[in-house]
């Protein structure tokens, strides 16, 4: 009797524990993670380093003569730009995590992942990290090789702060769950902030290229962290403070600070929000376009849209759109100028830069606006152009191997006058 | 299905205990196999695989002693067998093993089989040792082996895997070159299948993979 319970025993533990799995492998993007604590106080924080050669395009921003290069992820390249035909690579400011920054007086506002940091950067070669907030943002991903898809991540393991490219195992998981859940999804978003830079700005602000998503406005910072705009009262400038989020059910790209409103463009048009309650943005204005890149700047009673196709944006339009704001609830497009790949673009004294792609950058007369795609001043073709700042008398253009500076104090002499090669 | 699979295994179990042949020697040196039904002071009643019933004096008879068939400590062997690989799912296999038998405990032995997983056809090829615990014709074995799972279709994403299988069981020689197995084992496998979209291979290294984690449940026969 006992040699049967016995084999009853074992028979039963032999049906119990024979469950059949199954697990993926497959070559991916490895995460690779730094603890929390270990993060905010080593590569999550500002370090002055040496100058670096820059390797890549990145988000462009000016303020006091300096030139900030967003190095995404991992820093910020300082050029001294006092004598704009010989700007200088003064240093780097690594801070792993990076997307975009907003400088207001001496304060400099950078994303690291997950936190928003302050640095004072009064003394430029000295920055000292004066403030932070964390968990503040959407947990973002740094850059990976795109032909790979994305291992599984595990957000309580710390800050994914690199990838591997190496063969990854599953979990092993009942039969009949996931199949081909190769994590393609996951790899098709990049972190809520990335290509986060910052809108123009008034007195104490800098000024960025119009491809942002940082934006200053009356002692506020507003940033689009994935589908939330979150506003940052500045009063306290070194201890920022976010009480709500607005909710922006679009796929915001870039922020425009102009006139108390913020204007957003979204891959399927153009929001308008009013501020006059600055820690809750709404909506007042929308125009509609086609599935589309689409950065967007204001001046006077119009705004300059461009609309691309390529990477993320799908769509099938190339062009600039002029929309008439003369009545923010009410915006109006008004005409339409065919363009090769416009990127960003830029607006001082009626006088509009578009960078088109490979076309190069583009200058259009905006006295007139409804006309302006047909007053082209000049066209600077042998570069790939991307972003603009434009200041009184110099236009700093980012494109893909390097930064040009212009001469713009003559418009029908624009010259080039500097160039700062990418590796 | 599974209380159906065990009450099976326990019959074959019993039906081989009871079917111990008898033989009966006589003392003009013939021998007559059958099961003895009747056993008397004056006469001996035997019962032979025909159906037929004899019966002998006891002053004819030299002696009665159980049939052990002659079986040798080398040489081939080959099994037929029927599994069912059970656990959280059920299939079935049909194996064929071709072996030699080096000395009275120790064999070696390959073999081919058909079988299936989650709607793929594989054909399980495969190395396994054999011990036979005792040097009778019916004995308790071990067997552990390895082998891969090839595929029948090799045109689609189905790779086949590697497995690894251990039985326990109980073979009872019912000739000298016929008799049957039984045993009860496990089996651990991994079968890959490519991830492939409408259009082909998702990714090149991409692949879902069945871990098999089964106990196998087998019957069969075997020849020498």
């Amino acid at each position: 009797m006992k040699k049967i319970s016995f084999i009853v025993f074992a028979l039963s533990f032999l049906v119990v524990g024979c469950k059949d799995k199954q697990f993926q492998k497959y070559t991916a993007n490895v995460p690779v993670y730094t603890d929390f604590e270990e993060f905010r106080t080593t590569l999550g924080t500002v370090k002055y380093e040496s100058a670096k050669t820059i390797e890549q395009k990145g988000n462009i921003y000016f303020k006091d003569n300096f030139l900030f290069i967003l190095d995404n992820f991992d820093g910020i390249h300082i050029i001294d730009n006092s004598n704009p035909a010989a700007p200088i690579n003064k240093g780097y400011y690594a801070i792993t995590g990076v997307t975009g920054i907003a400088i207001n007086n001496q304060y400099l506002y950078a994303n690291a992942y997950t936190d928003l940091v302050v640095i004072d950067v009064s003394i430029i070669e000295n920055p000292a990290e004066v403030g932070r907030i964390e968990n503040v943002f959407d947990y973002a991903l740094p850059n990976y090789d795109p032909q790979y898809p994305l291992a599984e991540v595990d957000f309580s393991k710390g800050i994914i702060t690199g990838w591997k490219v190496e063969e990854y195992v599953t979990d092993k998981e009942p039969i009949g769950g996931c199949f081909n859940c190769v994590n393609w999804a996951l790899a098709e978003s990049n972190g809520a902030l990335f290509d986060a830079s910052i809108g123009a700005g008034s007195q104490g602000q800098g000024i960025s290229g119009s491809i942002t998503k940082f934006s200053l406005l009356n002692n506020y910072l507003y940033v689009m962290d994935g589908n939330n705009l979150k506003p940052f009262d500045l009063s306290a400038p070194t201890r920022p403070s976010n009480t709500t989020d607005v909710g922006i059910w679009r796929e915001v790209e870039t922020l425009f600070a102009y006139n108390n409103h913020i204007f957003m463009g979204t891959t399927s048009g153009m929001l308008i929000y009013e501020t006059s309650n600055k820690n809750v943005p709404s909506q007042v204005g929308l125009i509609e376009h086609a599935m589309a890149c689409d950065p967007v700047v204001v001046d006077g009673d119009y705004a300059y849209v461009t609309l691309r196709t390529g990477t993320a944006c799908s769509g099938q339009q190339n062009q600039l759109d002029v929309v008439d704001v003369t009545n923010y609830a009410n915006p109006i497009l008004k005409k339409t100028f065919a363009l090769k790949n416009p990127h960003g673009l830029g607006i001082r004294n009626n006088t509009l830069f578009v960078c088109d792609g490979t076309d190069g950058l583009k200058i259009f007369d905006a006295t007139d606006p409804l006309d302006v795609g047909n007053q082209k001043i000049k066209t600077y073709s042998s570069v790939q152009a991307t972003d603009i700042i434009v200041l009184e008398n110099t236009a700093m253009m980012i494109g893909d191997d390097g930064l040009y500076q212009y001469d713009i104090s003559d418009l029908q002499n624009i010259s080039k006058i500097s160039k700062i090669s990418f590796k | 299905m599974m209380r159906v699979l065990l009450v099976s295994f326990f019959t074959v179990i019993s039906l081989l205990a009871s079917a111990q042949l008898d033989v009966v020697v006589l003392k003009n040196g013939s021998e007559i196999r059958g099961i003895v039904i009747e056993k008397s002071d004056e006469s001996i009643k035997l019962k032979s695989k025909d159906g037929s019933i004899w019966v002998f004096k006891n002053t004819e008879v030299l002696e009665v002693k159980s049939f052990k068939p002659l079986v040798s400590n080398t040489g081939y062997y080959g099994t037929l067998s029927f599994g069912a690989l059970g656990g959280s799912d059920l299939s079935g296999n049909i194996s064929i093993v071709n072996g030699y038998k080096f000395n009275k405990h120790w064999g070696l032995a390959l073999g081919l089989g058909y079988e299936g997983f989650y709607g793929r056809q594989y054909m399980p090829a495969f190395i396994e040792g054999k011990f036979n615990i005792l040097d009778k014709g019916s004995t308790p074995f071990l067997t552990a082996g390895f082998g891969y799972d090839v595929p029948f279709s090799i045109t689609d994403n189905n790779k086949g895997g590697f497995f690894g299988q251990a039985l326990l069981g109980f073979q009872h020689q019912l000739g000298e070159h016929f008799g049957i197995v039984t045993g009860i084992g496990f089996r651990y496998g991994q079968l890959q299948v490519e991830n492939w979209g409408w259009w082909g291979p998702i990714d090149g290294s991409a692949k879902t993979i069945y871990e098999i984690n089964r106990f196998d449940l087998r019957f069969g026969f075997i020849f020498r």
